[in-house]
């Protein structure tokens, strides 16, 4: 049985990577991720977690760090914001390339200019081409929970890649909740060792890893074996959930969660904290006032779950899209993605409204989110969407 | 008698065959470090020449190796010691085999853009030996000029001749307090042997050895001449065979009489733009640092 | 309870990496590298090339091979190596004018290796061994005539002993050794040191009929049918016939006939004031006897000391002791002195244009002429050899006997040596030129077709070849120069030379002058040699390659370049101390 604590989502994540028993942890301080750093330099000092924390001087380090690491055989772990994974973008490449089951816990931060610690998607969101598999969670549990799972999710010889844990900085990650700490000996049973079999770096096993390839070798075969992987996680990201619910009693439902879809015409569809927002809306909606409406909280970016969503949406009349991240030039990137799902059919697809909201960390109410639901409700029997990607929180211009 | 060949292992992790320029130092430098580290290391490979000799197929080097970027190779060991140190402890790996780890960087990832990683390693006393293979320009990409391209050489972007001086890394890494660093030179290989040797059996931590490495291809010599270059720079005062062992510097090869720093000039084409005033220029600074060296 | 595999595999179960397979991302090492030998342009190759001493030695003596073991403390193998190409090490190592020495690289560096003394030493080191040849090939049936037992006859028969002939040796004096045994003087060469040598000589089996002389006591038809070849080495013993008016007078007595007269002990006639007629070797050596029989000699020589034919050192030493020596003055008669001795009447001379040899020719200068007093006269201006036992042939050049560059005659099954030929008369050139005969003679006597070999060079020259023990350098090579050896690896390192008694000692009497080094010296000069051309094993080539393209191979334990994977960078080249490695163009034979 576990205990149960009070914990910040940053703490949370700190005890999920504890509990998954990581080797090595090079961390770097960044607002807001800054206590994850802390609560790792504790435990393994205090000897709860037996592990080398490696205090790296930079976020490019830190994940040079975790690389070599886990080449090496070790679990590794690695946490960051904002600039910080900007700043390391350049080797979320290397991790995925090479196959390393790195798990790092992405606390979203603003990207500057100008300079932000509030919370934003756009830099987890920024990362999607790196080849990571990338889960975004809405509270602390989840958060310790995710982590966990992210490991066998990552480890898995079907997969072999790494994995982010995204939550939004402040919002979840300095919020104390009450969290549920799962039992060492379980979690053990749930996660095993690591037991690379596919790429080591020891003197037994000499090997070029991270090798250079020209003109015709292998780098077609190297990303299509990636986009495989990542196709076959789909699967997978299913199944330990499954499986962590049927351990630990918690499911989140995978790649994404939907919920209250019975009779739905329309339907939210959020990412993160916006999700627990959204939620009490729809809620709302469906009990007061009978409105078909549904929510569906996206959980994975990568993989984008092309099939579940084509189900799901196929049959509505109109989804609206709220992120608080924006691609400038094009939109929301979850909007765009789900236009590209739903291109390739099958029709007839609801009409999709992109809100761009909470940029920077700006509140966003429940008036706010019930606004977007009343609009989309009304929309639904629209012919065209007039202006599909909409800033609603935009004061003073225009 | 036994020459220093006899005493060094026949073995050769650095198999022939391997893609670097006829003549190149670096193919011995690698030679000589993976006859005293051995078969049981690990290398983090920076960017530098000689990832060409260990990351491309057929690749060369007989021990693991793994390319991350470009600057962070000292980051890149400090991760795989710390993965041995951990997993030897958690009994994942046995316990009684030292495995070595180390890495090789050229001068413009150690000296350039890896400068924060190299120093973050250093000060965490991060364990390994680290190799900067400096051929004193970014010579990969094309002979473009780095930090620790010495003044007034020609590169192809400082067509005029560098204006100024070469970046002295072994005194910056040595300010962080690690417990070796050391230069050492291609034409001196017994000092450069007991140098590694000492850093391979030392206690963990950071070491640190610096080679001067006269690149045919750069520097513009024939390829035959790369031992002579690299004797010449000992011999005229430029580069000083010395360690710091401990916070105890030491300067291990004295020219009995150091020569004019023309000979050493001479030979090297991308000098053969300089005027008279800055040759006088230079073997006044070298003067004035041997004169600061008490020599 | 069993585990469900659905919670994947057992944390506790232990696997080790070598199973690994190679996975996606990762490539194990393949079994060959790339084969950069196909960037070559320009090749290595270790290759031998001659040293300066071994091309300037007049009897091809394996130099090299023989200091290279004395530094090694390696005395058996030195001595072998020194046997192997000279019976007479001790005889030469104190007479031999060491053209070696001179030729030797390190003279431009410090100062060159004192190569004759270590010959020395070892002769001297071994002196109490019994003797052993270094190899004996199988008996041959052939039997060879030698005329003379002088250096150049035993060494002929020595060298055709090791190549398993019976010789016999005919000599017309009362005892072996030729010159160095009656003319050279004891200071110079004891003689318990040239009669061990000969004996060892003899031991193997050589037949010596002393006292028999060929023209007297057997035809040279005799020896043409009772021998399958004949070996000249009669020397050159006649005095020269000089045009002298009074040259018969007593008191006139001829070099050699005077330093023979020493070595049997004969006495020496009364007279303290002694002129000596000539320039060569011969007039410094009686002018020292006479130093140390207490005289006073004078040289009389026709040009200046730069033309004398005598060795530089030798004549500083006669000076050094006391002899006088008066230079550009030529006898023109021989008179009654007027104190009842003898009165020797010169031409002044002067020096003109060069002649036939290149040295500047004497001119009677216009003037008066000078007249010196003397007890005694002693003319030794040179020898001339007999040849009257020799049918005609047996062709003559001049008064010589004529032989192509092996030592054949115009008679096929007579070969010639030593100071019978046209060639500079000293010991050394002596015993060369015998052991070139002995192995053409080897050739000849096996029905080999000398003249076909002299397309490619001809019979090799030394033992070694011969034996094919050493590839020789290319033909046409040249000998390795200072410029050719990096002096990098050649430290400077001051010699050692051989102790010499003080020219006051000298005159005492007729003890050695040249002391030798001790064995500490010998070792540490003979630590000095450069190697020049070859490879003394240093490990460079194998060090600095930066391909690992030259390994030891354990089956000869030399090193090679495997050619699969050498760029032809040229570095190994570079750093050879020795210039044993030789860049070529790729593709060239």
């Amino acid at each position: 049985m576990g205990s149960r604590k009070m914990l910040t989502g940053n703490y949370a994540a700190a005890h999920g990577a504890r509990l998954a028993r990581v080797e090595v942890a090079p961390v770097y301080p960044i607002t807001p991720q800054t206590h994850i750093m802390e609560k790792m330099a504790e435990f393994i000092e205090s000897g709860a977690l037996d592990a080398e924390f490696v205090a790296v001087e930079s976020e490019h380090s830190a994940l040079a760090v975790a690389i070599a690491a886990q080449a090496t055989g070790a679990r590794t772990f690695t946490a960051t914001s904002g600039q910080g994974l900007v700043y390391m973008h350049e080797n979320l490449f290397v991790a995925s390339g090479i196959r390393l089951p790195i798990v790092m816990v992405i606390v979203s931060r603003a990207l500057g200019a100008p300079t932000s610690i509030c919370p934003d998607l756009a830099d987890a969101l920024d990362q999607r081409d790196t080849g990571w598999i990338q889960l975004h969670v809405e509270n602390a549990q989840e958060a310790l929970d995710m982590v966990i799972q992210a490991y066998r999710i990552g480890e898995d010889k079907r997969v072999l890649l790494p994995v982010a844990v995204c939550f939004e900085g402040i919002i979840v990650s300095h919020y104390l909740e009450p969290v549920e700490l799962p039992d060492q000996a379980r979690v053990d049973r749930f996660l095993p060792p690591y037991r690379p079999e596919h790429v080591i770096l020891h003197p037994d096993r000499p090997m070029a890893v991270g090798q250079v390839v020209m003109d015709d070798a292998y780098y077609t075969e190297y990303r299509f074996q990636q986009q495989e992987a990542m196709e076959r996680a789909k699967e997978v990201i299913g199944q330990v959930d499954e499986l962590f619910g049927r351990t630990f009693g918690r499911r989140y439902g995978g790649l994404l969660s939907a919920e209250m879809m019975d009779g739905a015409e329309v339907a939210l569809l959020t990412l993160g904290s916006l999700a627990a927002t959204a939620r009490s809306v729809v809620e709302r909606l469906r009990r007061e006032e009978g409105r078909p409406i549904g929510l569906i909280k996206l959980r994975a970016v990568r993989p984008f779950p092309d099939e579940a969503l084509r189900e799901l949406l196929s049959g509505l009349k109109a989804v609206a899209v709220l992120e608080r991240d924006v691609s400038i030039g094009a939109g929301g990137v979850v909007y765009t993605e789900l236009c590209r799902s739903l291109a390739a059919g099958p029709g007839p697809a609801p009409r999709l409204i992109n809100y761009i909201m909470g940029l920077g960390g700006r509140d966003v109410t429940l008036e706010e989110i019930r606004d977007i639901a009343l609009a989309v409700l009304d929309q639904r029997e629209a012919a065209a969407v007039s202006q599909p990607v909409r800033w609603p929180q935009v004061r003073g211009l225009k | 008698m036994k020459t220093l060949a006899d005493k060094l292992t026949r073995d050769e992790p650095l198999r022939p065959g391997h893609p670097l320029c006829p003549g190149c130092p670096g193919g011995l430098m690698l030679r000589w470090v993976s006859k005293s580290l051995g078969r049981d290391s690990i290398c983090n490979v920076g960017a530098t020449c000689l990832a060409i000799a260990t990351m491309v197929y057929p690749h060369s080097l007989a021990v693991p190796c793994l390319y991350i970027a470009m600057a962070p190779s000292p980051a890149g060991m400090a991760g795989t010691s710390a993965a041995l140190k951990v997993l030897q402890r958690k009994g994942r790996l046995p316990a009684g085999r030292k495995i070595h780890s180390f890495a090789v960087s050229g001068d413009g990832s150690a000296g350039d853009i890896g400068l924060a990683a190299l120093s973050g390693a250093a000060e965490r006393n991060d364990d390994g030996i680290y190799f900067v293979f400096d051929n004193e320009a970014y010579m990969n990409t094309g002979i473009q000029r780095s930090g620790c391209t010495p003044q007034y050489s020609w590169t192809t972007s400082t067509l005029q001749g560098k204006p100024e001086r070469k970046k002295d890394l072994p005194r910056i890494v040595a300010a962080h307090d690690v417990p070796y660093v050391a230069t050492v030179s291609l034409a001196y290989p017994e000092d450069f042997l007991a140098k590694v040797d000492k850093a391979r059996d030392m206690e963990p931590g950071f070491k640190y050895v610096h080679v001067h490495s006269p690149c045919p291809t750069g520097w513009r010599f024939p390829e035959n001449k790369t031992i002579e270059v690299a004797r010449l720079a000992v011999e005229t005062g430029l580069w000083i065979l010395y360690e710091v062992d401990h916070g105890e510097m030491r300067i291990t090869q004295r020219p009995a009489r150091r020569r004019p720093v023309e000979d050493y000039l001479r030979l090297q084409g991308r000098f053969s733009g300089l005027s008279q005033e800055n040759v006088r220029r230079l073997q006044e600074s070298v003067d004035r640092k041997w004169a600061e060296l008490g020599l | 309870m069993a585990r469900s595999k659905a919670l994947g595999p057992d944390p506790q179960e232990s696997y080790s990496y070598l199973e690994l397979p190679i996975g996606s991302t990762a490539v194990g090492m393949p079994a060959q590298g790339r084969p950069t030998g196909l960037w070559r342009y320009l090749r290595p190759r270790l290759q031998a090339r001659i040293p300066p001493c071994q091309e300037a030695c007049p009897l091809g003596n394996w130099i090299q091979r023989f200091v290279a073991a004395a530094a090694a403390d390696d005395l058996a193998g030195a001595w072998w190596a020194l046997r192997l190409e000279n019976p007479f090490p001790g005889l030469c190592g104190r007479v031999c004018y060491h053209p070696c020495q001179e030729a030797c690289n390190r003279r431009d560096l410090d100062q060159a290796t004192s190569i004759r003394a270590i010959e020395r030493h070892l002769a001297d080191r071994h002196f109490d061994q019994p003797p052993r040849p270094p190899l004996v090939r199988d008996k041959q049936s052939a039997r060879v005539a030698v005329v003379g037992a002088g250096p150049a006859g035993l060494a002929g028969a020595y060298f055709l002993a090791l190549l398993g002939y019976q010789s016999t040796v005919f000599e017309a004096g009362r005892e072996p050794g030729g010159i160095p045994q009656t003319a050279i003087p004891a200071y110079r060469l004891p003689r318990r040191v040239l009669n061990k040598e000969i004996q060892d000589i003899l031991a193997l089996g050589i037949d010596l009929r002393l006292g028999c002389r060929i023209g007297r006591d057997l035809t040279f038809a005799d020896l043409l049918a009772g021998y399958e070849a004949v070996l000249l080495a009669s020397g050159a013993q006649l005095s020269p016939a000089l045009d002298l008016p009074g040259q018969d007078s007593p008191g006139v007595f001829q070099g050699l006939d005077f330093l023979q007269g020493r070595h049997f002990d004969e006495p020496v006639d009364r007279g303290q004031r002694i002129l000596v007629i000539g320039g060569g070797n011969a007039a410094i050596d009686v002018s020292r006897t006479l130093i140390r029989l207490g005289r006073s000699p004078a040289i009389l020589y026709r040009r200046t000391r730069s033309e004398m034919p005598a060795h530089p050192a030798e004549i500083e030493d006669a000076l050094a002791e006391g002899v006088e020596i008066h230079y550009l003055l030529a006898p023109t008669a021989i008179r009654e002195g007027r104190t009842g001795g003898l009165s020797l009447e010169c031409a002044r001379m002067e020096l003109a244009g060069p002649d036939s040899s290149g040295r500047p020719r004497a001119v009677p200068r216009p003037g008066p002429s000078a007249s010196f007093e003397a007890d005694q006269i002693i003319l030794a201006a040179g020898q001339r050899p007999d040849l009257a036992y020799l049918p005609p042939e047996v062709e003559r050049a001049g008064d010589r006997v004529r032989v192509n560059d092996w030592g054949q005659t115009s008679l096929a099954r007579v070969f010639a040596c030593g100071d019978v030929l046209d060639q500079p008369w000293t010991v050394t050139r002596a015993v060369g030129s015998a052991k070139r005969a002995a192995i053409a003679l080897d050739l000849f006597l096996r029905g080999e077709d000398l003249a076909g070999l002299a397309a490619s060079g001809g019979p090799p020259r030394t033992m070694r070849e011969h034996l094919g023990l050493e590839e020789s350098s290319r033909p046409g090579s040249p000998a390795v120069t200072l410029a050719d050896l990096n002096l990098a690896y050649c430290p400077s390192r001051p010699g050692r030379e051989p102790e010499r008694l003080a020219p006051e000692e000298r005159r005492r009497d007729f003890s050695e002058v040249d002391l030798g080094l001790d064995e500490a010296a010998a070792l540490e000069e003979a630590g000095r040699c450069l190697s020049c051309g070859v490879c003394r094993m240093c490990g460079n080539c194998y060090l600095f390659c930066p391909d690992g393209a030259v390994r030891l191979v354990t089956e000869t334990g030399r090193y090679a370049i495997d050619y699969d994977y050498c760029k032809g960078c040229g570095i190994c080249q570079n750093e050879c101390p020795v210039a044993a490695i030789t860049m070529e163009t790729e593709g060239e034979v």
